[in-house]
């Protein structure tokens, strides 16, 4: 006997605990009566007086074996068959460009010819995710690299093979099979977009991305407001991003939509059209930020972007203490700090000489824009609890701090001439949407996953699953004969009829 | 008091009238045609967030499926993930996913004929059949538990009324969702009455589910206590030893937060998960309290949203009023009333007031305020009628993602 779904058993600790506790606390009714002999007489003539004397500990042993029967059978109880080998264990990355349907063909036939080795081998296959209609949130690459990861240290006697299109290195194991899908996608879509806010003006700001294969495109795209229509194009993917007027003479209220189209009124078509489309939401209200120290520079960034600057004048100053602590005005939404603000949440640390091609930007979506002209020439290192995004020669130099709605920078971006490039405002808008909420309104789109867009095939090669010989015979789910079903069953029988004990017992 | 009922209905018919509204939420589904996120030639749609959402091949279930439904069906089924380009999804607590999690295997291995096999349409829709029976079966379990407390304290008429604006009341169809209101409603309640009862361990169970359900839960142990001593006669002797099975609510909050804080590396994950996905990082934020009673610069759609929220407030809180004047007092009131109160200021002050009318709804004692406030069976009908019309125009609303209120 063993077990498909072992985790579950750890509630087994439970039962004891209840016991112990139902004998430690019990139940005393406290009734208070005028007159204890005539109290007797009446409780002596009641009908129900022995089955209340057998009720309680039938009611204990009751939940207990509820309980009980109901663990085991979450646990997945399966009655082990040494004769057959571990079954195999394929996880499928089901995210962003995977679901195009030319790689989605292609990954179903890798599973048929996973299936087919298994089978040769006398195993059985097991396929997961199991919920094929679910989606990771936020992100669209995690679940199946996660999945493979977690199962890789759950169950480590398992044969597994993981199937993605992934370019980035994967940290899994040696015995973990890989296939890559590497279909080729004519694909262009839309990866970053924000409004420019400045005065009465709406300027969109845009970018595309393209696979090889799309790269020589040219798409249309149509932008929606409430009120209004333009379409812009052709536009050249992969390239930095674009400025047009809109509307012309006025400002953008509400949702922008925006999507690809062919010629200007034919419909966009290319293999991956999950990216066609983008809304950006116009928030209702202004965010306020706090900059230490005072920049021209940012503050014309962020009312760029429709929200209200805050200028510190000198980091020192009690009125800077006062918003940068937990005691901040509650209006103010986030705080920018630059280096040599001190008092946040950040520490900052030894100097990291920069140079060309050492950034890495953290996060979603900032990896895959077109930021490779952006330089440094040196920042201080910054630590602390926070969550890193910006690493220069592998030293984190910028970090969030959502907890204190704070983001800590250890360089200058006026300094280092960032200010004068187009992307510098969808930068700090993303950072500073890191520590404002992602659901602040913000008048900007990012895709989820850009990487997808690119859809450059993995560059590693494939390898087989490694089974060694002490693998053999380990027992997963489906190498055996599931009980679940029948321990299900005794359960929800034990629960119907001790439901109806209880409430016969006692009302509510 | 005259209701027009010669005998007021029990808790059969309140299950017919359950069952008549699920058929009119049904319907509506259908009349209402395409969804935002089903129906869609395409595999793939983008939210507003960016975030990609897989068309379900279910009308019904697809309706179900809104606001922070993904998020638990997601940990239901993956966990709390975490993975190096992606921040952990912690700003749900686990309660409702886990019982999903366990309502899904338990569907799978019952499935007849052997579980569904992968892939097929049965299998796809198993986690939206497990969210949507957890939470019916977790609302009527309290419809049950509230009907039979609402006799005992009062008499039938008034359960029955009660019971009925409960079904019917605006946001009543969240208890149907993918949501755990509805497991939450039902915890913290049975944790209140075992306690009126003195079952001090099934108390401090339910209350240890309610606090592992939404992070407010840990205020049931405020309405335990309060019960605890209004049985001790307002005083602390007498207390025994029974009330420390109510400290497993604490302990089941600082499981969560543990579990969190193993996955992540901060205690305090939870909160920074809110500030970033939610914006709710300046607690107590009073400027978002008086945002929301400042009609300045908003858009319609944001005015009529704050309306409604301020009304489901309002309504909740005199609901809550009538109940605690009732005469004669009703036992253990303010323990009733205490977990709701808290849990709306709570709400109100992390700036999440566009959550206000959802968690109004989770205001037991104010469906019993109502309940006695309209006792005449004319005024009862012309409010229960507006309250299912109000219930079904935002039904609408929230099938197809306008956002009027939720």
């Amino acid at each position: 006997m063993t077990w498909a779904r072992p985790e579950w058993l750890g509630l087994l600790w439970t039962l004891p605990v209840i016991v112990i506790l139902r004998l430690l606390v019990g139940r005393r009714d406290r009734r208070i009566v005028a007159t204890l002999s005539l109290w007797r007489r009446v409780a002596a003539s009641l009908p129900l007086r022995r089955r209340r004397r057998w009720w309680p500990p039938l009611e204990v042993v009751g939940e207990v074996v509820v309980a009980g029967t109901m663990i085991l059978a979450l646990a997945g109880p399966v009655l082990r068959d040494d004769s057959r080998p571990a079954p195999l264990l394929v996880v499928v990355d089901r995210g962003g460009s995977m679901e195009a349907p030319k790689r989605r063909a292609e990954w179903q036939d890798i599973l048929n010819d996973l299936a087919a080795a298994a089978m040769a081998e006398g195993r059985d296959v097991s396929v997961r995710p199991e919920p094929d209609a679910l989606e990771p949130m936020g992100g669209s690459r995690v679940g199946g690299v996660d999945l493979a990861r977690r199962l890789a240290a759950r169950r480590p006697r398992t044969p597994r093979v993981l199937v993605t299109d992934r370019r980035l290195p994967l940290a899994l194991p040696e015995s973990v099979g890989l296939r890559g899908v590497r279909s080729p996608l004519d694909n262009v879509g839309i990866v970053a977009a924000w409004l420019d806010r400045t005065g009465a003006r709406s300027r969109l700001h845009l970018a595309l991305a393209a696979s090889r294969e799309g790269a020589a495109r040219r798409p249309h795209v149509r932008v929606e407001w409430d009120g209004g229509a333009r379409v812009l194009g052709p536009l050249k993917p992969d390239e930095i991003v674009r400025v047009f007027d809109l509307p012309p003479g006025g400002a953008v209220r509400g949702d922008i939509r925006l999507e690809l189209l062919g010629d200007g009124e034919t419909a966009w078509n290319d293999d991956f059209p999950a990216d066609d489309v983008a809304t950006l939401s116009t928030p209702p209200r202004r965010l306020r930020f706090l900059v230490l120290p005072s920049e021209e520079a940012f503050a014309h960034a962020l009312e760029a972007l429709g929200e209200t600057v805050i200028i510190g004048r000198d980091p020192s100053s009690p009125e800077s203490t006062f918003a940068v602590g937990r005691r901040r005005p509650p209006d103010v939404a986030g705080a920018l700090l630059l280096p040599p603000a001190q008092g946040g949440a950040g520490r900052l640390g030894d100097v990291v000489p920069g140079g060309a091609g050492a950034l890495v930007f953290e996060g979603e979506g900032l990896a895959e824009l077109p930021l490779a002209g952006l330089k440094i020439p040196r920042a201080r290192e910054v630590s602390g609890p926070g969550l890193p995004l910006l690493r220069l020669r592998g030293k984190t130099v910028a970090m969030a701090f959502p907890h204190r709605s704070e983001v800590v920078l250890g360089f200058d971006p006026v300094a280092a001439a960032w200010d004068a490039e187009p992307v510098f405002p969808l930068i700090l808008r993303a950072w500073l949407g890191r520590v404002a909420g992602k659901r602040s309104g913000m008048p900007l789109f990012v895709a989820a996953d850009p990487a997808a867009t690119r859809a450059e095939p993995p560059p590693w090669e494939d390898r087989p699953w490694r089974v060694a010989a002490q693998e053999e015979g380990a027992l997963d789910a489906g190498s055996g004969r599931p009980l679940d079903r029948w321990v299900f069953a005794a359960a929800t029988a034990f629960l119907v009829v001790f439901g109806a004990l209880l409430l016969r017992s006692k009302t509510l | 008091m005259k209701t027009g009922i010669a005998s007021p209905p029990g808790f059969g018919r309140l299950l017919l009238v359950y069952l008549a509204v699920r058929v009119v939420m049904t319907l509506l589904v259908l009349l209402n045609g395409r969804l935002p996120y089903g129906d869609s030639a395409r595999a793939w749609k983008v939210s507003e967030s960016g975030f990609r959402y897989r068309v379900i091949d279910d009308r019904f279930l697809d309706s179900l499926d809104r606001n922070d439904s993904r998020g638990y069906l997601w940990i239901a089924s993956y966990g709390y993930a975490a993975g190096e380009d992606r921040q952990l999804n912690t700003a749900f607590f686990p309660g409702y996913a886990l019982v999903v999690r366990a309502a899904h295997d338990g569907l799978r291995a019952l499935w007849p004929g052997g579980a569904p096999p992968p892939a097929s349409r049965e299998d796809v829709l198993l986690w939206h059949h497990a969210g949507h029976l957890v939470s019916v079966v977790a609302f009527l379990c309290f419809l049950l538990a509230f009907h039979f407390w609402c006799r005992r304290r009062f008499n039938p008429e008034v359960a029955w009324r009660a019971g009925l604006l409960v079904i019917l009341s605006p946001m009543g169809f969240l208890f149907s969702c993918i949501m755990s209101e509805a497991l939450f409603l039902m915890t913290a309640f049975l944790a209140l009455v075992m306690a009126e009862q003195g079952r001090y361990l099934k108390a401090g169970l339910a209350g240890a589910a309610a606090a592992a359900t939404k992070s407010f839960g840990g205020a049931v142990l405020v309405s335990l206590m309060l019960i605890q001593w209004e049985r001790a006669k307002w005083s602390l002797r007498g207390w025994g030893y029974g009330w420390l099975a109510f400290l497993l609510v604490p302990l089941a909050l600082l499981g969560v937060m543990l579990w969190m804080a193993e996955l992540s590396g901060s205690f305090f994950h939870y909160v920074d998960q809110q500030a970033y996905f939610f914006g709710h990082s300046h607690f107590p934020n009073f400027a978002s309290v008086l945002d929301l009673f400042d009609p300045r610069g908003k858009t319609v759609h944001h005015l009529v949203r704050d309306v409604f929220q301020i009304l489901g407030l309002g309504a909740a809180l005199l609901g809550m009023a009538v109940f605690l004047r009732r005469r004669p007092a009703v036992p253990f009131r303010w323990a009733h009333v205490a977990l709701p109160v808290i849990v709306l200021c709570v709400t109100l002050l992390a700036g999440a007031a566009v959550s206000m009318a959802r968690y109004a709804a989770l205001s037991a004692p104010a469906y019993v305020g109502w309940a006695l406030l309209l006792d005449h069976p004319r005024r009862f009908r012309i409010a229960l009628a507006a309250s299912a019309l109000l219930q079904a125009a935002l039904w609408l609303s929230w099938m197809n993602s306008w956002r009027w209120v939720v």
